[in-house]
């Protein structure tokens, strides 16, 4: 049985940045780079640690700067070499413009991010708002919202975007400090059977860049209107669609080959006969879990519905669950999107999904955790409660917390 | 000892110590002594943001029968550990111990009568520093608590066995633990309840 | 060997974006965007009892049509040369004259 093979597996007591540079070391990447940021720099220091011992056959490149930390890995991903990174924040804003060209040059680098506020004011605590300002930047964006998620999602990432098909980069997303610096138990399987489940390095770079002295070409160029830019625009976001399917064959593979099911893009928690849904990503969201069940046992029809997915975004899960029968869904972000359509990114991209169902759909959207604003299980509770107010009165609550549309939880008004 | 079966589903305790006194390491290794003993999930939560040596820090561990859902903080913990008797005179921690169904350990030889701790928990004391102090257990001549109270968290709450922490100091220091190991059964026998 | 002696590759068109690779790649050939040489308005020509032979118009050439060896005369791609006139500036012993291309 799949028991025997879990024995096998060793279990540490680590932080979810360790986590991160397990799951580096276990995934044999050649290349890291990576410039130290609150709360990522852990994942650093472990990792030059394991380069240091030579427990990683690894080449860690210091550079002065995330811009060139992402340029830098450029350089080594065009050789066909595994490239990891990890960030964070401001260092993750600083890398935009190399992010761009990881994407359209069809790069499959994995970095993970510990997310947290945006300065001024100075904030090093859970926001996510760094990875969803640059959610357009062509990387498929994963939120992991488990230490044991943090690890396993790198081994996936690589896999999913080594493959031919989607020559992506990868995002595996986590929150600073409540889940970079708290530690909980963590699965590490046997090397052997990771390097079984991992993807077979080409010995020539990938199929479609290979940069080599021997082979010179030229990357890059100069693409005219009249020539392909639109095109391979195009292929990108088409590549990045279509890359659903290599997720639930990964996702599928690796419950097969260590026992631990992701189940998809999505995550649905006591749906089925749910009347109230909420929406949410990351930490925070499987903390709605508890929110959940103790609503469950007073008779209310509630559940938890978790992004793990936004790139590409879960377009088929969600029209499921608007055709399901559901009243009321809140869209919770954990990051802001000034002057949007509602508060948050997320609850846009949601809302805007709502044409393709005939249901009417009552819709609350929700900031809470931002720059890691204590969000409490008993707080959660309360958003449902708002939610089941707006199912049973058919009107929208109007306590000072809700500003244009939108819930900021635990906004200080005063009262 | 306790079985596993008459133990609480969940319990939270809450560090106080003082930068550099290893309150963070303490409560990383109670994290996998905990582990270790057989509870299904264990989380530690160090509050670390823009520690400093000398200033109060706090560490929060969940120790639990089930998985471990949350990532907020700790507000209610069914146990406190307060590495220096000076800090019960900060208001931010005097305010964060509960007022009742809470058990306090102090670091201390006798507590101060003035101490402003409800009567409805339980206080305890153990002679941490001149344990420390006695088996050199320093850093840069400051004595180290952090392992010690482990021995007298053990005594006041039978959560966690002290073969397990002996298994987790045994992990982490391997044949340096020795002296570590020797000073939470020292701090076992000293433990008291005042109140 | 001059680079002339072979014919500008003809460009590839894509009809499809389907049959498009992931990224742009050139690979290294003669003349990807045709003889270049045909934009020339003003010609250099090397006025060989002047020229020193220092081998500074084949250092400038931005375009790398101009082949040189140490000692010997330099020598012009009018193919791919497109007029630009940095050989002829940049020449210590002004022994190169741009002339107009005849009609």
């Amino acid at each position: 049985m799949m028991k025997t093979e879990q024995e096998k597996e060793n279990i540490l007591i680590m932080s979810g940045n360790y986590a991160a540079a397990w799951g580096a070391k276990c995934s044999n990447v050649n290349v890291i780079s990576a410039y130290p940021i609150t709360p990522q720099t852990t994942v650093v220091e472990k990792l030059s640690d394991f380069v240091d011992n030579k427990e990683l056959d690894a080449k860690y490149i210091r550079v002065e700067s995330e811009h060139s930390v992402m340029a830098a890995l450029v350089g080594s991903s065009m050789t066909g070499a595994r490239s990891f990174s990890a960030t964070s924040g401001q260092g993750l804003l600083y890398m935009a413009e190399m992010l761009h060209w990881v994407s359209s040059s069809r790069l499959p680098i994995v970095t993970t991010i510990a997310s947290r506020g945006i300065a001024p004011p100075w904030n090093i605590w859970a926001d996510y708002t760094d990875i969803l300002s640059i959610r357009d930047c062509g990387w498929i964006i994963q939120f992991a919202s488990t230490h044991q998620e943090i690890f396993d999602s790198i081994l996936m990432a690589y896999k999913i975007a080594e493959n031919p098909e989607v020559s992506l980069p990868y995002f595996v997303v986590y929150s600073g400090f409540s889940q970079s610096h708290t530690s909980k138990p963590v699965s590490i399987p046997e090397q052997q059977r990771i390097n079984k489940f991992l993807p077979i390095l080409p010995e020539d770079g990938w199929g479609h860049l290979n940069l080599n002295p021997d082979k010179p070409v030229t990357f890059g160029n100069l693409v005219m209107p009249e020539q392909e830019y639109l095109d391979f625009r195009f292929m990108i976001h088409d590549s990045m669609v279509k890359s659903k399917k290599n997720i639930h064959d990964t996702i599928n593979l690796f419950n097969q080959s260590f026992g631990r099911d992701y189940g998809g893009l999505v995550e649905k928690y006591m749906c089925d006969d749910a009347e109230v849904i909420l929406i949410s990503y990351g930490g925070l969201a499987e903390q709605s879990k508890d929110a959940v069940d103790k609503l469950r046992d007073q008779g209310n029809k509630v559940g938890l519905f978790k992004l793990r997915y936004i790139r590409p975004f879960p377009n088929e899960e969600l029209i499921e669950l608007f055709n399901s029968g559901i009243k009321v869904i809140g869209v919770v972000d954990q990051g802001t999107a000034f002057g949007n359509p509602t508060g948050g990114p997320i609850s846009t991209e949601v809302m805007s999904l709502l044409n393709h169902t005939k249901n009417r759909i009552d819709v609350l959207p929700c900031i809470w955790g931002i720059g890691g604003r204590n969000v409490s299980v008993d707080d959660q509770i309360g958003l449902f409660e708002k939610l089941l107010y707006i199912k049973n009165n058919n009107e929208y609550p109007t306590d000072e917390t809700c500003q244009h549309g939108t819930v900021w939880m635990g906004l200080k008004t005063g009262i | 000892m306790t079985t596993g079966s008459t133990k609480p589903a969940k319990s939270e305790i809450t560090f106080f110590s003082r930068g550099g006194q290893g309150g963070i390491t303490s409560c990383q290794i109670l994290a996998e002594a905990a582990y270790i003993e057989g509870y299904k999930d264990v989380m530690s939560i160090p509050q670390i943001g823009a520690e400093r040596r000398g200033a109060p820090i706090r560490a929060f561990l969940i120790i639990s029968q089930n998985i471990i859902r949350t990532v907020s903080a700790v507000t209610k913990p069914d146990v406190v550990l307060v590495f220096d008797e000076a800090m019960l005179k900060l208001p931010p921690i005097i305010n964060a111990i509960p007022r009742k169904n809470c058990k306090v350990l102090v670091n201390t030889k006798k507590l101060n009568k003035e101490t402003p701790l409800s009567d409805e928990i339980e206080i305890y004391t153990f002679p941490g520093t001149s344990i420390a102090m006695n088996l050199g257990l320093t850093l840069e001549g400051l004595p180290l608590v952090n392992v010690p109270i482990l021995g007298a968290f053990s005594k006041l709450t039978g959560l966690v066995s002290m073969e397990s922490i002996e298994k987790s100091l045994q992990n982490k220091w391997s044949e340096k633990a020795e002296k570590n190991i020797k000073s939470i059964h020292m701090a076992f026998d000293k433990t008291i309840k005042v109140n | 060997m001059k680079t002339s002696d072979k014919q500008p590759a003809a460009q590839q068109p894509y009809k499809s974006w389907k049959e498009l690779p992931h990224v742009p790649v050139s690979y290294p050939q003669l003349g990807s965007i045709g003889a270049t040489g045909e934009w020339r308005t003003f010609k250099p020509e090397i006025n060989a009892e002047a020229c020193n032979k220092c081998g500074m118009c084949y250092l400038y050439c931005p375009d790398g049509v101009i082949s040189y060896k140490e000692g010997t005369l330099p020598e012009i791609d009018y193919m791919f040369c497109k007029g630009c006139g940095i050989c002829a500036s940049i020449c210590p012993k002004k022994a190169i004259e741009m002339v107009k291309e005849k009609e």
